[in-house]
């Protein structure tokens, strides 16, 4: 069965005059029906950059290269008639902040109608009975009243909740959600994740949820893509990146989040942290994007293209970890997952 | 709704007094009295002129009589048109005075506005392109040129090197007569309706819901009229307000280039004579109007912007 959407070598980059900036490198994953698919790493690691190819919404001055796949349907290069009958029908986007994206001059009914009669064809009482059932679908009580209001008569997680019922009108196969709870509170969050899991398992689509959150990954995702500098670094199942992480990245990704409970007797044990910053997206180094945050780096990584490694079926990591499990990078005495790890 | 109107009535009430206070006192200000010439009057005389016009009495008792008479629709008597009230000079049965300065500041908003947002719009929807940089430059250089100096150039072009168009006159309100003065002005204004259209345009296909419009997959037109127009316009309507007091001002200079027979020549005579009624007349016209404007500008926010009904 051929997977809903395939993404392979997909690579973006953006010219300005003479300047090219990197935002993509070479980044593959596909996903099945109904699956879930996190995707993290920090600002400026091309997330949100990467679905926004897949919607054929970059801006103007972006090159792409690769492709997106959605079924046996080439996305990239589509023209706007073309992609406008695929976007919000067949794959739909939710955005981070409900409060600035659900335009403020027109009802929420005008909002939500217009998509099923421009995709659907339909006529308006009908567009407007679904639009109902939708707002019911994502528990937005006494829809009938609430449908002819503004956008800011609505609270932000109600917003969100309008966003992800229009997102869903046409049962899109695809839905991308890019941090959609990144502007709300804990509360709020956690209903608006149970909610998309639950519509998810309804409707038997497939997701792409992006965020900085790893605590959301490990509650909603089925796989995860790390990214870094534009790259995937590390992809896996849930267990495989949770239990099993390979890449340093990933390991000092987890290892930053917070936890409650302190190692041992370190009671003034600080937050942990990558130092360094992320590298320069216009003069990428030669190698691993991550090296020089690396604690163990090795001379190999600063040349040539890191291949992608597969460690079972799902399991795919974009490191040189051939030295970090062969002792080579013993030497350097920060590297801590040379002794950890057993491949 | 009503209630709104009638707020914004209300307010503009006490702005109006201030406004004809000030202007009072400042015109009352000025040294000397309309009747002090080149031709000097006998103490005797001057008194009895004096006390005919209630000159005499005190600035406080003056005031309340003046606004009583406005009151009454009145706006008195002039001193140097002798016998002419003010209003039949700023509002005369023939073609002149007010109606010439209204005629040419509402032909150039008329021209200004619906141009502006076109092509400032549509400047802004193909930015950076070669008609949005030709547009920016025109606009510049128009909006740094002042009536004064356009005029004659333009007359000097269009009127005696052309000679295309006459060069000053009204002829009655004469079209032809009429396209040169209306012509500059619309020039000198329209950089501003559209430099203001242009970056709210890019401003609002820059926001997020255009950005979720895109992302439903509507057609450009429908994301351009549907979903943009309106919150571009907003910008431009609130500018309004403000802009056709300008433009009157405006007219009362394009007149004196143009020698047009408006309110431009009659301020300032006014002005010049110490014609205290005259100068008040037209200053509260003009003020009234620009209130009457920005009143009008508000009913139509309360129209295009849901969020001002609460």
């Amino acid at each position: 069965m051929l997977p809903i959407l395939k993404v392979k070598d997909l690579s973006i980059q953006f010219k300005k005059r003479n300047i090219c900036i990197n935002a993509v490198n070479k980044v593959s994953f596909a996903l099945d029906e109904g699956e879930v698919l996190g995707i993290v790493g920090e600002s400026g690691s091309g997330k949100s950059q990467t679905v926004l190819a897949i919607m054929g919404l970059l801006a103007k001055n972006a090159l792409t290269s690769g492709s997106v796949k959605l079924l046996d349907q080439e996305l990239l290069g589509l023209n706007n008639i073309k992609l406008n009958k695929i976007r919000g029908n067949r794959v739909s986007m939710i955005f981070q902040d409900p409060m600035t994206s659900l335009n403020p001059y027109l009802t929420i009914q005008s909002q939500m109608t217009e998509v099923l009669m421009l995709h659907k064809g339909i006529s308006h009482k009908n567009a407007l009975n679904e639009s109902l059932k939708m707002l019911d679908l994502v528990k937005i009580s006494d829809a009938k009243r609430r449908i002819k209001l503004y956008p800011h008569e609505f609270s932000g997680g109600m917003r969100q909740r309008v966003m992800i019922a229009m997102a869903l009108l046409c049962k899109p196969e695809l839905l991308i959600a890019d941090e959609p709870t990144t502007a709300l509170d804990v509360t709020v969050q956690a209903q608006i994740l149970e909610l998309l899991r639950e519509l998810k398992n309804e409707l038997n689509m497939a997701v792409i949820l992006i965020t900085h959150d790893m605590g959301v990954i490990a509650n909603v995702c089925d796989r995860v893509c790390v990214m870094y500098a534009g790259n995937i670094m590390e992809g896996g199942t849930i267990e495989d990146i949770f239990y099993a992480p390979k890449h340093p990245y990933t390991v000092a990704l987890l290892e930053s989040i917070p936890k409650l409970e302190q190692d041992g007797n370190d009671i003034d044990a600080k937050l942990k942290t990558i130092p360094g910053e992320p590298p320069n997206l216009i003069h990428l180094p030669a190698g691993c994007a991550f090296q020089d945050r690396c604690s163990c780096v090795h001379e190999a990584c600063r040349h040539g293209e890191i291949e992608p490694q597969f460690l079972g079926e799902s399991h795919i990591v974009k490191c040189n970890l051939q030295f970090i499990t062969s002792g080579a990078v013993m030497q350097n005495s920060n590297c801590h997952l040379a002794s950890k790890t057993n491949i | 709704m009503i209630s709104f109107i009638i707020k914004r009535l209300l307010v503009a009430i006490p702005t109006l007094l201030a406004i004809i206070l000030l202007v009072f006192l400042l015109v009352h200000l000025v040294p000397g009295n309309p009747f002090q010439g080149e031709k000097a009057f006998s103490p005797e005389v001057m008194q009895e002129l004096l006390h005919q016009y209630r000159l005499d009495l005190p600035l406080w008792k003056q005031f309340l009589y003046y606004v009583n008479d406005l009151l009454h629709g009145n706006f008195g008597q002039s001193y140097k048109f002798i016998g002419q009230s003010i209003n039949e000079l700023i509002f005369p049965d023939d073609l002149g005075g007010f109606w010439v300065t209204l005629r040419l500041a509402a032909y150039s908003m008329l021209l200004t506005v619906p141009l502006g947002i076109i092509l400032g719009c549509y400047a802004g929807l193909a930015r950076n392109s070669w008609f949005d940089k030709v547009v920016i430059v025109c606009s510049t250089i128009f909006s740094a040129v002042p009536v004064i100096v356009a005029g004659p150039l333009i007359i000097l072009l269009f009127a005696v090197t052309l000679n295309y168009l006459p060069a000053s006159g009204f002829a009655d309100g004469d079209f032809l007569h009429l396209v040169l003065p209306v012509g500059i002005l619309t020039l000198a204004y329209l950089p501003t309706v559209l430099v203001v259209a242009r970056g709210s345009v890019i401003d609002v296909l820059n926001s997020n819901f255009i950005k979720t419009a895109k992302a439903k997959g509507l057609p450009t037109r429908i994301i351009i009229f549907k979903h943009a127009l309106r919150p571009t316009l907003i910008p431009v309507i609130s500018l309004l307000g403000p802009m056709f007091a300008n433009v009157l001002v405006g007219a009362i200079v394009t007149e004196q280039v143009f020698a047009l027979p408006g309110l431009g020549i009659l301020t300032t005579n006014a002005v010049i004579n110490r014609d205290y009624n005259l100068v008040l007349g037209i200053t509260i016209l003009g003020s009234s109007l620009a209130i009457a404007f920005n009143i009008l500008v508000d009913i139509a926010y309360f129209f295009l912007d849901p969020r001002i009904k609460q």
